[in-house]
């Protein structure tokens, strides 16, 4: 009975362990993605920026985009850039006014000290009036040549608007606090990246949960290892893009997958695993490409590992 | 061979390509570049390690591997036929053929199943990556079309121990040369992986003398390729040239195009499902990801089979290549470009990705012959196994529907010559005299460029020969607009027609499908604008409607003679002179009545293997000791091209026989200008040759004790 109750006890202590973990990544990532409570944030269709996608800007080249402002207080234009997986040290110069003002609203030169893939805000002083109101951008590139230019990336969305409303403006309007209220959870609700980070997340949770179903239990435990290794690094895969994690993380799978090569059909759990990244990698395809492409490649290396696992077989086999 | 089997294939085969096999319309697109008749002609001459390349003003044939391929193209045009009719009998129609049979005996030999040739046929020939090359490249199909065959001898190779099945892959893979030496590279890469899994996994046996005989067998088809590509092996090798030229070093090239998710799901970046979208990344559907599943399911059930785990390996092999610098380990694409022999021609990783689809093809039709075999016990089983079977040979025969309803565009659309581009022609053609023609801002497909009279793509030498003249730096790409029309007013660029032997400059029209203004994002009038009022040149009519032709009426001649070394700082008067051209390696020129030191100029790149023989020549004495004038003579003038001093009074010591003299004590020197290399060439295309005979009587005289054999 004292045993029992020792395992109940660990088992929730671990599944609450798991939740906590999950809370504090998503709050590490809400925090990194502009969760701010005034900000409410609009995705722009591909086609607001007409020209350049993906190529790199040269000295000169200037691309330029239109868009009407779906909420006042426009404060910020965020924009999805590609660095070419590399370093460049150019400048850019940012520059945006309604249509047809006779002056640019604001105007700055920016280091392209941009990350591949990701976003990157230019901020201005909120426009208070901006709502329904045609604004047009430019991005110049001041000293952009081949091998050394940034370009804007063609990975959808790659353009967002952030409108930024003052708080004693919301709190003084019960009508305008009610209606923010509703628009910032209608779009966390429907951000598909929001969701699935959550989905990730909180993965080792809720699979933890699957793993005490008694069927899942009688599975030998070296395929639950890689079943579990499967998660955490689908964990990982959201959250960290570092190169040198990417290599020590690799290295460490080869050798536990080695380390565990005499369990079961390590060829076939290693199919599984593929599987699953694969199907990971499509999920996240038309909401995070970076994650997409971070889990085919962990499809890969699971390959590989499959394809080793096989010739040693046969290898045996032979002998 | 299985008719029913080949019958299928074969109807496939010509749905696809219908519109190849059914019309003898002009095409050409991409890479595949239009050989004019005239041009076709030329190449119907003894091999020349010299060639009139546009962009550099002659330049070493670094691409004289090509020269068997060449001499086809001169042979059918020699007959009578031009390009329409050759790029079909060298491309097109082979392809056709090949895409019925070139997966047939691998997978027959892997697998035995009827449903398994069909399906591996099928997934190596219709995935998007091997459909887009037909749509370009056709130098590159062609070899990849041979790929499964010369992989399936080598098999046989190492199986039977055959000397004749050796000799045969070795001829192949020869003709496999010429065509596209770098997909014959990668190849050779599969093959000596293949040798290795063999002595591991299927010889079963480690014994040293074993290993030697495997190897040996193996190496038969590499030695004979080895020895009939001598030709221009030795000479590019004396030239330093074999792994390090303008083509080998250009830097990688389209990094953000590839990445792993196109290299798992063997997705062609461009492909569209409909016209091809050039440089524009396109999303991967869902249903593409079944393809490395429904692979690497082949490749579990079929584990055991000893040859399937080999395709395993290429397969990902395949991937790990064609993501080029994308994760995982992106840094090992560039490793391997910087440090690895050869892999240098890789500038993109695209041209590996046949080696995923032919992993990925075996694997594929094993995951379907799996099923035939095991999974047709019940009624449903077998409703399942062919509903998946279908559904597998749709997923790859759905990329051909932009091919047959020809929305594909490029070789799939008929193209016509503009007349203007007919009429310039036959003006140029008509005048027996060395020239060239400057196209602004760049030259297109429908030019015709011969070695009598070469084009020169307009942009091309001011951002890259002569940058530093127009003050360019060609880190920022593309030559503006802008910066050209101001180059074609300044008075530099006047004395770089001139001394470059440029007659006229050309403005090429607008083109429906390849644009050059479109692709520069240029405004063609512009360039009419600003010629029309360049005061050394003058608008001609030739009879064309829209092409605009300006003449350059002093130009200097492909070779003359000056007072005074030349000088991009003035205009140095020129002397015409007598000379035949006896190739595009040897010149012989007569200088008459010479008193004082004089200079001999020649327009062509300059090169230190041009050398000057005063007197008698005969090429295969080259190599005597002073058999040139001393290279101290041979100048890289300021224009980039050769010019050599040529000294009376050194001459007189060479002895009498080198010159003849005049009474008023000048002399008459007969001089030949040749390319010191052509001799390497000739010496090693004798060898090639020789060995090309002997292999060809060998397997003539052995076939009858061959087939008795089998």
């Amino acid at each position: 009975m004292q045993k029992n109750n020792n395992s109940v006890t660990r088992r929730v202590l671990i599944a609450i362990i798991l939740l906590v973990i999950g809370i504090l990544f998503l709050l590490h990532h809400f925090f990194y993605s502009d969760f701010s409570f005034t900000v409410l944030s609009y995705e722009l269709p591909k086609n607001t920026i007409s020209n350049l996608l993906d190529k790199e800007l040269f000295k000169g080249d200037t691309v330029k985009g239109k868009f009407i402002a779906p909420d006042n207080y426009l404060g910020i234009v965020s924009i999805r850039f590609n660095t070419f997986k590399r370093e460049n040290k150019d400048f850019i110069l940012f520059r945006i006014k309604e249509t047809n003002a006779p002056e640019w609203y604001f105007s700055e030169s920016y280091r392209t000290t941009f990350s591949d893939g990701t976003f990157y805000n230019f901020g201005f002083a909120p426009i208070q009036d901006s709502k329904n109101k045609q604004y047009q951008f430019e991005i110049t590139s001041l000293q952009g040549q081949a091998g050394n230019a940034i370009g804007i990336s063609s990975d959808e969305p790659i353009i967002r608007t952030k409108h930024q409303y003052p708080k004693q403006i919301l709190l003084s309007d019960k009508k305008l606090f009610i209606s923010h209220i509703f628009k910032k959870i209608v779009a966390l609700l429907f951000d598909p990246e929001t969701i699935f980070v959550i989905f990730v997340i909180f993965s080792p949770f809720y699979i933890y949960l699957l793993l005490l179903n008694k069927n899942i239990q009688s599975l030998d435990q070296k395929y639950q290892i890689f079943l579990w290794l499967y998660v955490l690094l689908g964990v990982w895969n959201v959250l960290w893009i570092d190169r040198i994690i990417d290599k020590v993380l690799i290295m460490a799978m080869i050798v536990i997958a080695y380390v565990y090569r005499s369990g079961i059909n390590n060829a076939k759990t290693m199919f599984v695993i593929v599987t699953l990244f694969l199907l990971e990698s499509i999920i996240f395809y038309n909401y995070d490409y970076q994650a997409s492409v971070r889990s085919a490649s962990w499809a890969f290396i699971f390959l590989v590992l499959c394809i080793f696992f096989i010739l040693q077989e046969n290898y045996k086999l032979k002998k | 061979m299985n008719r029913k089997t080949v019958l299928l294939l074969a109807v496939i085969s010509f749905v696809v390509h219908h519109f190849w096999l059914t019309n003898l319309s002009l095409l050409t697109a991409g890479d595949t570049w239009i050989y004019h008749f005239q041009q076709s002609l030329d190449f119907l001459m003894l091999p020349s390690m010299w060639i009139n390349d546009p962009a550099w003003f002659g330049n070493v044939n670094v691409m004289h591997v090509m020269y068997p391929l060449n001499v086809l193209r001169g042979i059918i045009a020699f007959l009578g036929f031009h390009f329409n009719v050759s790029v079909r009998i060298l491309f097109l129609w082979p392809i056709a053929i090949l895409s019925v049979i070139n997966m047939y005996f691998l997978a027959k030999k892997i697998f035995k199943s009827h449903i398994s040739i069909i399906t591996a046929t099928i997934a190596y020939n219709y995935n998007t990556c091997m459909l887009y090359k037909r749509t370009d490249q056709l130098d590159l199909t062609m070899v990849m079309m041979l790929a499964p065959i010369l992989l399936y001898l080598f098999m046989l190779i190492l199986e039977k121990r055959s000397y004749y099945l050796s000799v045969c892959t070795g001829l192949l893979m020869f003709i496999a040369s010429f065509y596209e030496l770098r997909i014959l590279y990668i190849l050779a890469w599969i093959l000596v992986f293949y040798t290795v899994y063999f002595l591991l996994f299927i010889q079963k046996t480690l014994k040293p003398n074993e290993i030697v005989k495997t190897i040996f067998y193996a190496s038969v088809p590499f030695i004979l390729v080895f020895l009939l590509n001598f030709y221009w092996l030795l000479p590019l090798w004396k030239l330093g040239l074999v792994t390090s030229n303008e083509i080998f070093d250009q830097g990688l090239f389209g990094n953000s195009f590839l990445n792993i998710l196109y290299a798992l799901t063997l997705r062609q970046p461009f492909w569209t499902g409909g016209p091809i979208a050039f440089f524009e990344n396109q999303p991967i559907p869902a249903y593409a990801f079944l393809l490395p599943l429904m692979a690497f399911i082949g490749l579990l059930v079929n584990k055991n089979n000893k040859y399937v785990p080999f395709f395993g390996v290429i397969a990902v092999i395949g991937i790990f290549i064609t993501k080029q610098v994308g994760v995982p380990f992106g840094d090992v694409y560039q490793f391997l470009y910087d440090h690895l022999i050869g892999f240098n021609a890789f500038r993109e990783a695209t041209k590996f990705f046949f080696v995923t689809a032919l992993g990925y093809a075996i694997l594929v039709s094993g995951f379907v012959d799996w099923l035939w075999t095991n999974w047709r016990k019940t009624k449903e089983q077998k409703i399942i196994t062919t509903v998946i079977t279908v559904g597998v040979l749709f997923f790859f025969l759905l990329n051909t529907k932009p091919f047959i309803t020809r929305e594909i565009g490029t070789l799939f659309v008929p193209r016509k010559i503009a007349e203007d581009y007919d009429i310039l022609y036959q003006f140029t053609a008509k005048q027996n005299d060395f020239f060239r023609t400057y196209w602004l801002p760049y030259t297109n497909r429908w030019g015709v460029f011969t070695n009598l009279h070469q084009l020169v793509p307009g942009t091309y030498p001011i951002e890259n020969r002569w940058k530093d003249i127009f003050g360019y730096d060609n880190k920022n790409g593309k030559i503006s607009q802008e910066k050209m029309l101001q180059v074609i007013q300044s008075p530099e660029f006047y004395r770089l027609l001139t001394n470059t032997s440029i007659k006229y400059i050309v403005v090429p029209l607008h083109d429906n499908m390849d644009d050059i203004f479109i692709t520069r994002g240029d405004d063609r009038l512009k360039y009419i604008a600003t010629l029309d009022k360049v005061p050394y040149i003058a608008k001609i009519d030739i009879g064309t409607k829209e092409l605009a032709i300006y003449q350059n009426k002093i130009y200097k001649p492909h070779i003359y003679l000056t007072a005074e070394p030349e000088t991009f700082k003035k205009l140095v008067p020129a002397q015409a002179l007598d000379y035949k051209k006896n190739s595009l390696t040897e010149y012989n020129v007569s200088l008459n009545s010479i008193s004082k030191p004089v200079y001999l100029n020649f327009n062509d790149q300059f090169h230190p293997d041009w050398k000057v023989r005063a007197g008698e020549f005969n090429i295969w004495q080259v190599y005597a000791k002073n058999y040139f004038i001393p290279d101290g003579n041979h100048i890289k003038n300021d224009f980039g091209f050769n010019t050599f001093k040529i000294d009376p009074g050194f001459i007189r010591t060479l002895g009498k026989d080198y010159y003849s003299e005049n009474p008023d004590k000048s002399i008459n020197i007969n001089i030949t200008l040749n390319f010191y290399s052509q001799t390497m060439l000739y010496i090693s295309s004798m060898v090639s040759l020789s060995i090309l005979v002997i292999t060809v009587i060998y397997l003539i005289v052995k076939y009858p004790a061959y087939a008795k054999k089998q």
